[in-house]
């Protein structure tokens, strides 16, 4: 078996000021390609296992691996410089700049990594832009919203654009913090298409983090949090 | 991420928040107009006090203190100076190196106003400022007896215009004696406003000046013995003494010689000044003054770079936000710190520019008042050195207050900058 794309080994995660651990995992291993429905009731730790994941926070005790490197010592700037190269994080809040086009806020990745920027290219576009707008038609964003400002478009349209920005330069992983729970069950289920064919047209590994058990039809793995975190059950 | 784009996403930042960056625009803007401003006042009370007078050579008058000297003779301070001899006044006037020279009698006033003695050529000679000369604004100059010119101030205060009776006193302008109430001048004359001395004086002929004390002996009428005006022609009006002659050269460069010469002359003991070289160490005596005005610009640039930086800061929460995200999708911390930085230099450098134009409009507007009013002429040129330095100090605290937000953005974790609050 090959190194898995993403480990945490011995994990713990405790909160300042509390008495126990939010998050112990003993071991929890992803293979690339993988596409991963996590579930759990609100407040079990999903969010914050996606941050662990993403290097955006750093685990009380115990091993975070990503691509076969160990990250959880690394310094935020590495953290930060890995995260833009090979991560693509879709935001529950979606983290968009409101002051950008949606074009500009899906090419936000390319600007900061060459890596993603050689990557996105690499796809046969043109150019970045082409890219992007191969993504966002994909994901049914036409062409008339594209130089719109984020803040005008709605909240579903939001989300799509935050999915392309995760999307673009073909990340090897893609992590998805509810991005559906703003959305009524029929868009709920055209985005999760959108999104789960992307990723596989991207060979992205993915994990999708939701309480709504409905969605979790078309994932190739399905886990509760529960199932292999011992710390906090309520 | 090359410049050009960094540059881009500051202006689209920037652009997004341009209400609240127009008001930071604005304090920077008014924060620099202050601070140059202020410099700016100081330099022309300093160049409007050494320009008071130009264009005279040397100042002339009885052996004494040359300080004393120029503030009784030309801006009528101080004590009474002795008098040199009209005889004195007359050789030297015949000097082959003088190309004009105007008397001073000082010694009357009217209505706290000096009265000055001289003749005609005071309003050909009399030079302030950077070479300008005096202009009558109204009226003509004075020539016979009982007329008089008035300066800008004093017709302004006292509301005088052409043909207004005047009764001159005995006395300077602070202690008046006694009146010439049998002699009154008639105001034939107004000057424009220089700003200057001139303004608060009052111009009469040396032979009015010698009428109006010819029935007088020892600074009192005589008693019993009056002369009335239509008889005065009939006396030898000639001055005895005047107060101080101001002198023009021919050539410049004479004038170390002929100060030398009149300072060593035998016979009567004279004092001739360079208006210039006293002015300067006149302002050294008054120097206290200046430095209360530096302490008060310092003051001022103090509390606008403090208000400056709180405005900066109090931006700073609204962006913790937008940087994380930055951050999120890879932003580097120097990238962060370009972009911090693109919006800081251009925010502080069109602040500058605002304020130094802020600043020109109101030189414009209200430079003549100030220097009519005041007498200190605010050049509305270039900045001088000391307002290049002012603006390096705005900039470099525009600067370091737009760092600020970079390290903020480092040390809050970026999980608290991405999670809305």
């Amino acid at each position: 078996m090959s190194t898995p794309l993403v480990e945490l080994l011995d994990l713990r995660q405790r909160w300042p000021g509390q008495q126990s651990d939010c998050l112990s995992i003993a071991r929890f291993a992803l293979q690339a390609g993988e596409h991963l429905f996590l579930h759990g009731p609100s407040g079990a730790g999903k969010s914050t296992l996606l941050s662990l994941l993403a290097g955006v926070l750093r685990p009380t005790a115990g091993e975070v691996h990503l691509l076969g490197q160990r990250i959880d010592g690394l310094p935020a700037t590495a953290r930060d410089r890995l995260r833009g190269e090979h991560i693509g994080y879709i935001f529950q809040q979606f983290n968009l700049l409101p002051y950008l086009s949606v074009i500009d806020n899906v090419l936000l990745p390319c600007r900061f990594s060459r890596r993603r920027q050689q990557r996105a290219l690499a796809r046969g576009a043109s150019s970045l832009q082409a890219e992007a707008e191969r993504l966002l038609s994909h994901l049914d964003l036409l062409a008339p919203d594209w130089l719109r400002p984020v803040g005008a478009l709605s909240v579903g349209q939001q989300q799509r654009v935050a999915a392309a920005r995760a999307l673009i330069g073909q990340p090897e992983l893609l992590l998805a913090d509810e991005p559906t729970s703003a959305l009524d069950a029929v868009r709920q289920q055209d985005f999760l298409d959108l999104l789960l064919r992307e990723a596989n047209e991207a060979g992205s590994t993915l994990i999708f983090v939701s309480h709504d058990q409905r969605l979790a039809a078309h994932f190739s793995r399905v886990q509760a949090l529960g199932d292999f975190n011992a710390g906090d059950r309520a | 991420m090359n410049l050009l784009t960094l540059a881009r996403l500051a202006l689209a930042s920037a652009w997004n928040r341009r209400y609240a960056l127009g008001l930071t625009l604005l304090s920077i803007a008014l924060a620099a107009a202050l601070l140059l401003g202020v410099e700016r006042l100081r330099a022309g009370a300093r160049a409007g006090f050494s320009s008071a007078l130009s264009g005279t050579d040397l100042v002339v008058g009885a052996r004494g203190s040359s300080v004393q000297l120029l503030l009784y003779g030309v801006f009528r301070l101080g004590e009474a100076t002795p008098n040199l001899s009209w005889a004195s006044a007359q050789r030297i006037a015949a000097h082959p190196a003088v190309a004009w020279s105007v008397p001073i009698s000082l010694g009357d006033a009217h209505r706290g106003f000096a009265v000055v003695g001289t003749n005609t050529g005071y309003f050909r000679h009399y030079q302030y400022g950077d070479g300008l000369s005096l202009a009558v604004a109204q009226g003509r100059a004075f020539d016979s007896l009982f007329e008089a010119v008035i300066g800008a101030e004093v017709a302004r205060k006292l509301g005088y215009t052409l043909d207004q009776r005047i009764v001159l006193a005995h006395g300077s302008p602070e202690f008046e004696l006694a009146e010439h109430a049998d002699k009154p001048f008639r105001v034939v004359g107004i000057l424009a406003p220089t700003g200057t001395p001139v303004d608060r004086s009052v111009y009469v002929s040396l032979e009015s000046m010698e009428a109006i004390h010819i029935d007088w002996q020892g600074g009192m009428p005589v008693p019993g013995f009056s002369v009335p005006p239509e008889l005065v022609q009939k006396f030898d009006l000639s001055p005895k003494t005047i107060t101080a002659q101001l002198v023009g050269l021919k050539r410049r460069s004479d004038v170390f010689a002929l100060q030398r010469e009149l300072n060593e002359a035998p016979g009567e003991a004279l004092t001739a000044a360079m208006p210039g070289v006293v002015l300067d160490q006149l302002w050294q005596m008054l120097a206290i003054g200046e430095r209360a005005l530096q302490a008060v610009s310092a003051l001022v640039a103090a509390v606008s770079l403090a208000g400056l930086m709180a405005v900066i800061l109090a931006g700073l929460d609204a962006r913790r936000r937008e940087l994380a995200i930055l951050r999120s999708v890879g932003a580097r911390p120097r990238e962060v710190l370009a972009l911090l930085l693109i919006e800081g230099l251009g925010i502080t450098l069109a602040g500058c520019l605002l304020g130094l134009a802020l600043l020109q409009l109101a030189v414009w507007l209200g430079g003549a008042w100030l220097q009519s009013r005041f007498g200190i002429g605010l050049a509305g040129s270039l900045p001088g050195e000391q307002e290049w330095a002012r603006l390096c100090a705005i900039l470099l605290t525009g600067l370091l207050a737009s760092l600020l937000p970079a390290w903020r953005a480092y040390r809050i974790s970026l999980a608290d900058g991405l999670s809305p609050r």
